[in-house]
């Protein structure tokens, strides 16, 4: 549906040329969740900017259904804008108008009838669960419900694809929940295509069915989510995963040789890691049966991620050398990560 | 309370009907080059908005040419711009004396100031919101109206405010040199006449009409912020 090709952004900066954007390719299906995450000056912002043309890609192409934009005259890049709405971190809305007025905006000049937009500006805020709320201002509004007002006017236009600018980055977690539960409900209620971008692993995990990850203006990795965070390729896509895992705290633990992690001979730490999608559950159990070696779990963390569980655990072994060597390889046979982090 | 008057603003009470057309003059100067310079002054503080850098039709030589001449202007006192501006007066008016001779300095010398007043009171309007519209389709003009003007309207209330204060200020200038009003009775019927109490009473009309204006110019302020 929507597909970078080649795409490059500089802007002019006071030291010279500033690359933001890099040679990006992607491609965006209809009806997905696409996630695109990196740390703030990764370039995500403008890269987001380039799908709809507030910023013009220096080169490369911009293809909606099939339809170069960067070669479309600007009253053609208006007309598809509309059919792209977008949402931002913070928010945005017209503080000089209330929430009806805000969702309001986009309707003047289209023909349309005062009942009929009342009627449509009814239906969208009840899509987003404010209802009533028509006369206030948005200063009166909490953080959440202003967002919940900017998705209702970006989706006025009926859109088919739906920007997302760091939406959930200004909200506390529990706010961030609703709304991204609101975005997920959109996704399969209206058939919406999300494009988001976020420095955020847990908006990706919650809700993402794709996504790319961004360095210094290129995107070093993508894929679906669960392949790319159970099995990273670079040291950013990992530091993304450790920061929601605790996995970094464990290793400082492990670095500072922390009396904890004592070992009596014939143990040893191992940390499994999942890699693919059917990881059994009675892992450990199987493992202590099959082979007589004890495994203590000292630390775990596994998490679903697009209904699969993602994470590992972190384990002593004790046992004969031999048994845990036959354990390690049985591991490796059935796709679980093992790397031996200590051994006593 | 009638005796009390006459006793402290003799001269003040022997020529009331002066007073009152004096008044009427200085409201008449005030508001014809205040509404013309509200227009002329908002025109040029969109134009600087839309032309700096990073605006809606960016043009480098368009906002420099119009910001130095803003400050060329704004750089010049008053009662010279109203020597310099004699033939044009003459030329645009017929006259250059009287309330209509006056419009056009008291126009040259506000809309450099409103012009400023009105580009610091739409850069108050957050690029985000631009950005938003634009992403919503907008086109150029429609921003303009519905977003930078709409947005600011308490903040251009603020500055049409001061301006039509600093306004008044500037008429009394032009009043001394000819152009009626309050300023020229004062000069005239008070000071040169050291009839003190004239000019007292002046003062007494001056700051009644700037309070009004304030007052007026906060309300709005108020009542267009949500």
């Amino acid at each position: 549906m929507i597909r970078l090709e080649d795409v490059c952004k500089v802007f002019a900066g006071a030291q010279g040329p500033v690359e933001a954007v890099k040679h990006v390719h992607l491609t965006i299906e209809r009806g997905e969740i696409f996630g695109i995450i990196g740390f703030s000056g990764a370039g995500k912002s403008t890269l987001l900017r380039c799908i709809n043309l507030l910023e013009r890609p220096t080169s490369g192409s911009v293809l909606f259904d099939d339809v170069d934009l960067t070669q479309l005259s600007s009253s053609e890049v208006r007309a598809v804008r509309r059919r792209i709405g977008m949402i931002f971190q913070q928010f945005n809305l017209f503080s000089s108008r209330t929430v009806f007025g805000n969702v309001a905006f986009p309707f003047a000049g289209r023909g349309l009838t005062k009942e009929a937009i009342a009627a449509r500006v009814r239906e969208l805020l009840e899509l987003v669960g404010l209802s009533g709320r028509e006369g206030d201002y948005p200063s009166q509004l909490s953080g959440g419900q202003k967002q919940r007002v900017a998705i209702a006017r970006a989706l006025a236009s009926e859109p088919e694809v739906l920007l997302c600018d760091e939406a959930t980055s200004a909200l506390d977690p529990q706010t961030t929940q609703s709304i991204l539960q609101l975005l997920r409900e959109l996704n399969r209620k209206l058939g919406l295509t999300i494009v988001l971008i976020t420095h955020e692993m847990q908006v990706i995990k919650e809700i993402c069915h794709r996504v790319a990850v961004m360095e210094n203006g290129a995107v070093v990795e993508q894929g679906d989510v669960f392949s790319v965070f159970a099995n990273p390729q670079q040291s950013v896509t990992r530091n993304f995963m450790e920061m929601t895992s605790h996995v970094a705290g464990f290793r400082r633990l492990l670095n500072e040789k922390s009396p904890l992690l004592e070992l009596k001979p014939g143990q040893c730490i191992l940390s499994l890691r999942y890699l693919e999608r059917n990881v059994c559950s009675a892992l450990v159990s199987y493992l202590s049966r099959t082979y007589g070696v004890d495994l203590n779990i000292i630390f775990g963390n596994v998490e679903m991620i697009d209904g699969h569980p993602l994470g590992g655990l972190i384990v002593i072994a004790e046992g004969k050398e031999k048994s845990i060597r036959e354990c390690v390889d049985y591991l490796e046979t059935i796709h679980v990560g093992v790397e031996v982090l200590l051994n006593a | 309370m009638l005796d009390l008057l006459v006793e402290y603003f003799p001269y003040t009470m022997k020529s009331l009907p002066m007073l009152w057309r004096s008044t009427v003059e200085t409201l008449q100067m005030t508001l014809w080059s205040g509404s013309i310079s509200f227009v002329l002054g908002l025109a040029l503080g969109v134009l600087l908005i839309v032309t700096r850098r990073g605006g809606l039709v960016e043009n480098r030589l368009a906002y420099e040419v119009l910001d130095k001449t803003i400050n060329l202007f704004r750089s010049i006192p008053f009662i010279i711009l109203l020597f310099c501006l004699l033939p044009l007066t003459r030329l645009i008016s017929g006259t250059a004396i009287g309330v209509e001779g006056s419009i056009v300095p008291l126009v040259f010398g506000t809309v450099p100031f409103l012009a400023r007043q009105m580009e610091s009171a739409l850069s108050e309007v957050s690029p985000g919101l631009v950005e938003a519209a634009q992403s919503m389709g907008c086109g150029r003009l429609d921003i303009i109206c519905r977003v930078y003007l709409r947005e600011s309207i308490p903040a251009i209330a603020r500055g049409v405010t001061i301006a039509l204060i600093s306004l008044i200020g500037l008429t009394a200038m032009a009043g001394a040199v000819g152009a009626g009003g309050l300023g020229n009775f004062a000069y005239v019927y008070g000071q040169q006449r050291s009839r003190m109490d004239i000019i007292y009473s002046t003062v007494i009309v001056l700051v009644a009409i700037v309070t009004v204006i304030q007052l007026l110019g906060s309300l709005v302020a108020r009542i267009s912020k949500h």
